[in-house]
């Protein structure tokens, strides 16, 4: 468990957050946000996936990808203005199986010791996100708006990449500055 | 445990709905908030009930989380004041709290980050075969500094209290819910009599310590608040016994009723809370 107590800028720390993208951004944030102690006492944990900002934003991106690609896809079955409201629920049932599947197939290969340090999550979302870079690319063939959405989406994960390699680079000195943060006293001392 | 995390909002939101066919749960919610929250009308109380099972869905799921993986959410304190006398009692002390947010990960939390040990007492599962996995689980995963023991009878467990609470530790007791078997004293809730259990007043009694009313409640995605009132102490005012206990469960219902008016939708009491909210 690597907790922090109470520094306020401590919710900045990149290893709260999952994608480089958000890590990068996260540690831009954390040179500029101010150097306080909060009022009442809090714990940070430095751990993955702290982030509610990061997980609706990349969750609300499939949906919403989802979404344009099914519209895109089953246009000329039905009506646009009925399909247009359908395809907001449908991805999000869509996305929701997927999850479902993606983790059955995380669970089904990831050795049991590696599922207990949270690895078949990390397969599961992998799975999905190459699912949804594959189906990108089809949908660069597609007329407006799949294709844009799909470039925007493509764009999107190689600004990911970069930041990815950015943030390996960075990685050692980002380790000594989160370990400098990581324990403080116990409460009631 | 292995959907993606991200999905985990999405995926929950999604079960909720399920949840919501459960006819018993659902309307023992709805009776409750029609109570709390007195000029409620019923179709408002069904969208509550719905938040109420995505919160308890989030908390179920951050505590298996951390059950599994040792992942901890972010914490703060309201009402620390209390909280850090809690810490610094002298001798042992009653930690009074209710079904709300997740008091499991607030237990291992406190033991982690304090020098303090807790024992749990928790209401059995009805389902012996739940029972017994819940039993294993924190065998597993409670470690040295937290002990939980299942409050079968009302007798069952009075001595080991006693002496747990007598030799410095901290009993975490849950007293918003009368299971069949405990004794009960009688006070107000939202208006309405209710019946809250006198086993931790009677302890602390007996064993002449305070009570700190604890809640953790869910303020969002991965984290998490825990509210320390002020705490109630026991004393001998009349040569009526149960007239000093009434008065100490008259508070706790006071500070409980406080904490469910604002936090309603974290209060995971899924039957009537009285009698005549049931009628």
């Amino acid at each position: 468990m690597r907790l922090v107590r109470d520094r306020t800028e401590a919710r900045w720390l990149p290893s709260r957050f999952n994608l480089a993208l958000f890590r990068a951004y996260a540690l831009v944030r954390f040179h500029l946000a101010p150097r306080t102690l909060s009022r009442e006492p809090r714990v940070y944990s430095l751990e993955r996936n702290q982030s509610a900002v990061e997980a609706n934003a990349v969750c609300a991106w499939y949906v919403a990808t989802t979404a344009v690609y099914l519209f895109v896809s089953l246009r000329g079955l039905t009506h646009p203005v009925l399909l247009a409201v359908l395809a907001l629920p449908t991805a999000a049932i869509v996305i929701h199986l997927l999850a479902i599947f993606s983790s059955i197939i995380g669970w089904l290969v990831v050795p049991r010791r590696m599922l207990e340090h949270g690895t078949g999550s990390e397969v599961a979302s992998l799975l999905l996100h190459s699912i949804h870079i594959a189906v990108s690319i089809v949908m660069l063939g597609q007329g407006a708006p799949a294709r844009w959405i799909a470039f925007t989406a493509l764009t999107l994960v190689a600004a990911n990449l970069v930041a990815a390699v950015m943030m390996f680079l960075l990685r050692p000195s980002v380790e000594r500055l989160e370990d400098s943060y990581v324990g403080g006293a116990l409460f009631g001392e | 445990m292995t959907i993606p995390l991200w999905a985990e909002g999405l995926a929950l939101s999604i079960s909720c709905m399920f949840f919501m066919l459960w006819g018993a749960g659902r309307r023992g919610v709805m009776r409750n908030l029609s109570a709390i929250i007195p000029r409620s009308t019923p179709f408002a109380n069904f969208l509550r009930t719905y938040r109420v099972f995505w919160n308890f869905a989030w908390t179920v799921a951050d505590t298996m989380r951390f059950r599994e993986l040792r992942v901890v959410p972010d914490w703060e304190f309201q009402g620390y004041s209390h909280f850090e006398s809690l810490l610094k009692e002298p001798g042992g002390a009653i930690m009074l709290t209710a079904h709300m947010g997740s008091y499991d990960l607030g237990a291992h939390l406190f033991t982690e980050t304090t020098k303090r040990s807790i024992v749990m007492v928790r209401a059995p599962e009805i389902d012996p075969e739940t029972h017994q996995f819940e039993r294993r689980l924190h065998v597993e995963t409670a470690g040295d500094a937290l002990r939980v023991d299942f409050n079968t009878k009302a007798s069952d467990l009075a001595f080991e209290l006693l002496d747990a609470v007598r030799s410095g530790e901290i009993v975490a007791i849950q007293g918003d819910r009368v299971t069949p078997g405990i004794s009960s004293v009688m006070t107000t809730l939202f208006g309405v009599p209710a019946r809250l259990p006198a086993g931790p007043f009677a302890l602390a009694m007996a064993a002449r310590v305070p009570i700190y009313p604890v809640f953790v409640t869910r303020r969002g995605r991965r984290r998490y608040r825990m509210i320390t009132f002020k705490p109630i102490r026991l004393e001998r005012r009349s040569r009526d016994r149960d007239e000093d206990v009434k008065r100490a469960v008259d508070e706790w219902a006071a500070d409980l009723e406080q904490i469910i008016a604002s936090s309603w939708h974290q209060w995971f009491a899924f039957e009537p809370f009285a009698r005549e909210v049931e009628a």
